[in-house]
């Protein structure tokens, strides 16, 4: 039996690897945030009241092209509809604690600390305090993202316009989505987006955005279905 | 308003990591839903980068002077290579500020 120290200990110790990531991101975001016309404020509470990488950075850029609530807001939540995935793979595992242990955890529910606590649950024994494997992985990114972000606010003024650092955005999402890429499903979604964003460029309110992505979305879903990728 | 954005995002994302910590769902989503949100992100992303790379103010932008995309190509390797982050923002913006200042 592990206890409580022991597991929040290798919680931290599992996701420091990652943060080698994390902390470029929020800097990037931090950046970003100003340049895009949200305060300093905004961008830096953002970091917690959102806190997520990918969609705070979306939320920014979508905010520069001046885009309407709904589709802003709806971005945002479709790009962050993964995290429904997490929450249930998760939740055998930390169903039964209190309830206020479980809006802390939701909250530190990311891509990376699920990535690492997911880990230790399905290869360790289960443990009576294993919830503070996730507290120890979720508290430690969450702490690197609000001062990283908070490095990008106050460097962000030093750095000249004509670095073009907006072309970072595209260059990290390649680097998430390009690996994830491992079947005809995922290349038919792809592509599907691609034609999608050539043919509906020219409508307003940034509606390819969203047109483009539930494409690829049902692109790649049937070809999983034809393909009996489906079970 | 843009502080209300940010909160209703923010109150949205939270129910989606919480939802399933609650006895009111099932523990288990249908294969096709897993599969269409594993798409999400690949779809959300991947047509940021398409337009990021393509568009310029609503119009595909001409081939010969876009330096994004020759960058891009180079950043994809690498990232397709090393499946690093770091890596391929380095050689990517390194590519990009290369060759603007090369044939721009």
């Amino acid at each position: 039996m592990t206890t409580r120290g022991q597991e929040f200990r290798v919680g931290i110790k599992d996701g420091l690897p990652l943060q080698l990531g994390i902390m470029p991101f929020g800097v990037v975001f931090g950046v970003l945030g100003v340049e895009s016309g949200l305060t300093p404020w905004q961008t830096f509470f953002m970091s917690s009241l959102l806190f997520a990488g990918t969609s705070q950075i979306i939320f920014a850029q979508l905010i520069a092209l001046a885009t309407p609530a709904l589709i802003l807001i709806g971005s945002v939540a479709a790009l962050n509809a993964r995290h429904l995935l997490y929450s249930a793979s998760i939740s055998s595992y930390i169903r039964h604690q209190p309830l206020r242990w479980r809006i802390l955890l939701a909250y530190l529910l990311t891509d990376e600390a699920y990535a690492v606590s997911i880990v230790r649950y399905q290869s360790q024994p289960p443990s009576a305090h294993m919830h503070y494997h996730l507290l120890g992985s979720g508290l430690l990114l969450w702490s690197v993202w609000q001062i990283s972000t908070l490095i990008g606010i106050l460097a962000g003024a030093a750095i000249p316009a004509s670095l073009a650092l907006g072309f970072v955005i595209p260059l990290i999402f390649m680097a998430i989505v390009l690996p994830l890429i491992k079947s005809k499903i995922e290349v038919a979604c792809i592509c599907t987006s691609t034609a999608c964003v050539f043919a509906f460029s020219h409508l307003p309110y940034n509606l390819w955005l969203l047109i483009a992505a539930v494409a690829g979305i049902i692109a790649g879903t049937l070809t999983a279905k034809w393909s009996g990728a489906l079970r | 308003m843009i502080w209300l954005f940010i909160i209703i995002s923010g109150l949205i994302t939270f129910s989606m990591r919480f939802i399933f910590l609650t006895p009111v769902m099932p523990a288990r989503l249908s294969p096709v839903m897993v599969t269409a949100m594993r798409l999400v992100p690949i779809a959300v992303l991947w047509t940021i980068v398409v337009a990021e790379i393509f568009i310029t103010e609503a119009q595909i932008a001409d081939m010969a002077t876009n330096m994004r995309l020759y960058a891009a190509g180079g950043a994809a390797m690498i990232a397709w290579r090393t499946k690093s982050v770091i890596g391929t923002i380095i050689g990517g913006m390194s590519l990009y500020w290369l060759l603007s200042y090369l044939f721009l």
